[in-house]
């Protein structure tokens, strides 16, 4: 099929899409044929008329009927945010668990430490010591429960504060990031608190 | 329509949760689809309605975008699609989106007065008025493809992708669509002398 042929040649040749040989062919065809210079004239009235065909007025509650629609899914809102929400939990919980392992294992290499000089020690300052280990460990237990129980309701409090007055997508974010390391520096610094116990109690029994 | 890329980190902040994202989303496309449904549907309640029902679907399948794809020709396609379901239900007979070309052809083209214009009646109509009008009369794939191509400026590339039919068909329909709007034009008497104005 020549170009001239193609149904499709006219509306090419408007548009300018016509490449060199095949425009020069359909203006010669024209020349002739009085049939296609009438398509040709229909045409270019289309041409030129159809992109100045009035557009209808968007209606004004559009906007609002669709977004109100969307809300209606706020469940499947919650479910992205979950998503992003669980992954940044699960970092932030991984991180804890491994510092706070650490912490640990440190502490009970500490305990040990502080075990085998009490057994190598007088009975007198193994009593002491003991009871010492005894008044630390409480201590540290207390203080953390006391921490966590002042901490739930406050933390309880703030995110109810800001779900109230934020919209709630993107809050809880940096609110439980910022309560989670708050926890984790407190209880970093009481294992190094406790460390430091024990190497000055450590330094007592070398002495 | 927006560049491709214009969306696309509108689209990733709303995968991840982001509302406000997705509702900017809404403001860009919201014109151009109820313009488009219109068009094709010719009310403006189930244009309405198509609108709607489209940023639902997007909004859901948002997961299952091709990023590497056009947004803009995925939300038209979809609107597209619904107004073609709607038309078929509307009418209680087939319409595919491969819609038998033949069939058009030979299916004589009745002028219908509907009355209406997109603005309504301001007096003496325009001879663009008067086509806006008379594109009624095409079956609505016609339209569609009319309307992508003259009012949202889609190239003829771009109309494919969104219809998902190759570039030949694009072109063999719009060059029917054409060919049924002059019939349309001579059987409403408007001439060739219109290009005269």
């Amino acid at each position: 099929m020549s170009c001239v042929e193609r149904q499709d040649a006219l509306q090419e040749f408007l548009a300018g899409e016509l490449d060199g040989e095949c425009r020069l062919a359909l203006e010669e065809h024209l020349r002739q044929c009085s049939a296609c210079r009438e398509d040709l004239a229909a045409y270019r009235l289309l041409f030129d008329a159809l992109p100045e065909v009035p557009e209808v007025p968007v209606p004004a509650g559009l906007h609002h009927q669709v977004m109100t629609s969307l809300r209606t899914l706020q469940p499947a809102w919650k479910q992205r945010e979950t998503r992003t929400e669980m992954t940044a939990r699960r970092a932030v919980a991984a991180f804890l668990a491994v510092a706070f392992g650490v912490s640990f294992v440190l502490a009970q290499l500490q305990w040990m430490g502080r075990i085998v000089d009490v057994v190598t020690s007088r009975v007198s300052q193994d009593l002491l010591s003991l009871w010492h280990m005894a008044r630390d460990l409480w201590g540290t237990v207390t203080l953390l429960g006391t921490v966590w129980r002042a901490l739930q309701p406050a933390g309880q409090g703030i995110a109810e504060g800001l779900r109230r007055s934020t919209q709630p997508i993107a809050t809880w974010g940096p609110v439980l990031l910022t309560v989670y390391t708050a926890a984790l520096l407190l209880g970093a610094w009481l294992c190094w608190r406790a460390f430091r116990h024990g190497n000055e109690r450590g330094f007592e029994h070398a002495r | 329509m927006h560049e491709p890329g214009d969306d696309l980190p509108l689209v990733r902040r709303s995968l991840k949760g982001d509302e406000r994202a997705f509702e900017e989303l809404v403001t860009r496309y919201e014109a151009a689809l109820y313009r488009l449904a219109w068009r094709m549907l010719g009310n403006e309640e189930e244009a309405r309605d198509i609108v709607q029902e489209a940023f639902l679907r997007v909004f859901r399948a948002l997961e299952t975008y091709d990023q590497s794809r056009r947004f803009s020709t995925w939300i038209l396609r979809i609107t597209t699609n619904l107004c073609i379901d709607r038309y078929r239900r509307r009418k209680m007979k087939l319409l595919s989106i491969d819609v038998d070309d033949e069939e058009e052809d030979r299916r004589p083209l009745v002028l219908v007065d509907q009355g209406r214009t997109p603005e309504g009646e301001h007096g003496r109509t325009s001879l663009a008025e008067t086509i806006g009008t008379l594109m009624d009369q095409l079956p609505p794939i016609y339209r569609a493809i009319l309307h992508m191509r003259y009012k949202q400026g889609l190239a003829y590339e771009e109309i494919a992708e969104t219809l998902e039919i190759p570039l030949g068909t694009v072109k063999a329909r719009l060059h029917r669509a054409h060919r049924q709007m002059k019939e349309l034009l001579e059987q409403a008497g408007v001439g060739l002398e219109a290009l005269d104005e």
